[in-house]
């Protein structure tokens, strides 16, 4: 099953849960794609949050790397975060379409 | 109503009125497929914020119906699983006898019907469920 998990509650515990279920599912063979709103890019900027350290993690789970809003702000938290969390993170593509998931979940 | 086995996921809060619907859609299903030939199955899960549904601390006004209670007797009704994922029930303050004693923690507090489990139970779910219903 194609799942997407969008992050955009800006709280620790709500980005932990929505990362926690995308390595479950990933896991067990779906094919997950995160997406992070810019509300969310504090957490990630933080170290010792479980995000970051999810996110660091996305390719040990063949999970390919987070979307991100193609917006000034991506590009900033680009520049902010250490190499191993910004290349697990990429702008949204240009032809995303929600309709190619067959489950959308937000948290 | 359906023929297809469906899963629900539940992630919100049961204050909120989303988490209503989630009971009355089980409620129908369920009621649909006792009156029907055909047997699909219906299986539940709650994360998240969802979790506070298990709580049977949860107190609430004589003027208004407890959405645990409610759950419970869906399950006993119709013996449907009612399962909270383990971390995010206990994050929440949920827990069950066994956990209680294993996190030392006082006292156990969920509601009758449901059950803790890992996440792991939710992936294998998704495996069987021709149909996916987030709430």
């Amino acid at each position: 099953m194609s799942i997407l998990i969008r992050l955009t509650t800006a709280t620790e515990l709500a980005t932990y849960e929505g990362c926690a279920l995308a390595l479950t599912l990933a896991s067990f063979g779906h094919d997950v794609q995160l997406m992070l709103s810019s509300s969310v890019f504090g957490i990630l900027m933080q170290p010792e949050s479980r995000l970051h350290g999810m996110i660091k993690s996305l390719d040990l789970y063949d999970i390919p790397p987070a979307w991100l809003p193609d917006d000034v702000f991506s590009s900033w938290i680009f520049g902010m975060v250490p190499s191993e969390v910004s290349k697990q993170i990429d702008f949204i593509p240009e032809d995303f379409d929600s309709n190619k998931f067959q489950q959308v979940f937000s948290f | 109503m359906t023929t297809a086995n469906t899963l629900l996921l539940i992630n919100v809060d049961p204050s909120q009125s989303i988490a209503w619907h989630a009971y009355r859609y089980a409620k129908a299903f369920l009621e649909s497929v006792a009156n029907s030939d055909d047997k699909p199955q219906l299986s539940i899960f709650f994360y998240g914020e969802a979790a506070n549904t298990g709580n049977a601390l949860r107190w609430q006004t004589a003027d208004r119906q407890s959405l645990t209670q409610l759950w419970t007797q869906l399950s006993e009704d119709y013996q449907l699983k009612l399962p909270i994922c383990v971390s995010t029930a206990l994050t929440r303050g949920v827990t069950d006898e066994e956990n209680a004693r294993r996190h030392k923690l006082e006292g156990a507090n969920l509601a009758a019907g449901f059950e803790l489990v890992g996440l792991g139970e939710l992936a294998q779910q998704f495996s069987v469920a021709e149909k996916v219903v987030t709430f």
